[in-house]
């Protein structure tokens, strides 16, 4: 059996959501609402969406702040490259000098 | 076990020989057999020249170039390089030295104890991982490109545009045959394919220091269109 595609899952998933809410829109799920809550299901996909934006805005915001910068990391390239053109050089390794083009030893 | 790391390279006279005496200093000492091999898109800069020179410094059984005649993109790259590597493993990574080699030991362990088809470096998760280099808006983007591709492909791996990482060389043989995107894309379609096709996959923390010194590191309105595209088709498509 073919699998779903993520696409045609969100599509199933969306369907459902929507037939849910229509149900409870008019009526055919037998459940006491407050006041409230018809408000609520008045505006699910509203309420819905906007909450799931939320969530993600702040989870993308957490993740920025909580970001991993790794300064060592860069001072230890930066120290193994010294390391690594003194041994290159000694191995007989000629570099090229980027502002002349002119090998150097 | 053989170790080959495929190496596209493009004016990368000034990286490579310091990359290479890395990875023969940190797989050395780990006692990794590894082949180096250099897919170089004939680069004007005297890539080349410094390649094999190196062949002659660490011998040509593990530095082989094997060049083309001009930039031909990343996929047929790693094509090229499979079709001249000698190992069992594959290892792809960047040759600007944002990626270190101390850590392919790292994913070698890996492998072999979770004994998963590919392991994967991510910036992103674990212990150690990080980026060096970016300011705000590199990682809004980057947190926000990721956030979305987690929430439509659902891909089981934390850094899916990652291009620092360990195959089994039959694996990566299937995969670059059947991936067709470009860029970062490609790189997201590898994991996507290779999730569908039921391979293992493990990640190892990385750190990844974007050195700037093309002085634009920044990604352009371009790039992340092309991305969203790339990454709903694939949404669409698997």
């Amino acid at each position: 059996p073919m699998a779903l595609t993520k696409l045609m899952q969100w599509l199933l998933g969306g369907g459902c959501f929507i037939a849910l809410w229509l149900a409870l829109m008019h009526d055919l799920i037998p459940v006491e609402l407050t006041p409230m809550g018809r408000h609520v299901t008045n505006w699910l996909p509203l309420y819905a969406g906007g909450l799931f934006g939320l969530a993600s805005a702040l989870t993308i915001v957490y993740r920025v702040l909580m970001f991993n910068d790794c300064p060592e990391a860069h001072s230890e390239l930066v120290r193994e490259i010294d390391e690594a053109k003194a041994d290159l050089a000694k191995r007989g390794f000629k570099f090229v000098d980027p502002k002349g083009d002119k090998k150097t030893s | 076990a053989m170790y080959s790391i495929i190496l596209p390279t493009y004016n990368e006279r000034d990286n490579l020989p310091l990359l290479v005496w890395m990875i023969d200093k940190y797989l050395g000492a780990a006692n990794i057999q590894y082949e180096i091999v250099i897919v170089d898109d004939g680069s004007p800069d005297g890539t080349q020249e410094a390649a094999k020179q190196l062949a002659k410094i660490y011998s040509e059984d593990r530095i082989v170039l094997r060049p083309r005649p001009r930039k031909l993109g990343l996929g047929t790259a790693y094509l090229h390089g499979l079709k001249h590597a000698k190992g069992d493993h594959v290892i792809l990574m960047d040759a600007d030295l944002s990626h270190h080699p101390k850590f392919i030991p790292q994913m070698v362990a890996k492998m072999r104890s979770g004994s998963f088809d590919i392991v994967t470096g991510s910036r992103y998760e674990g212990e150690g991982c990080g980026v060096y280099g970016w300011d705000l808006r590199r990682k809004v983007i980057s947190r926000g490109a990721n956030f979305l591709a987690q929430l439509l492909l659902r891909p089981g791996v934390s850094d899916l545009t990652g291009s620092f990482r360990l195959y089994k060389r039959e694996v990566l043989q299937r995969l670059v045959d059947s991936c067709t995107s470009k860029g970062y894309v490609f790189q997201m379609e590898m994991m996507v394919r290779a999730r569908h096709l039921g391979y293992s996959i493990g990640e190892v923390p990385i750190t990844f220091v974007d050195r700037m010194f093309y002085g634009d590191s920044k990604l352009g309105g371009s790039e992340i269109v092309q991305y969203l595209k790339g990454l709903l088709t694939l949404f669409a498509t698997t």
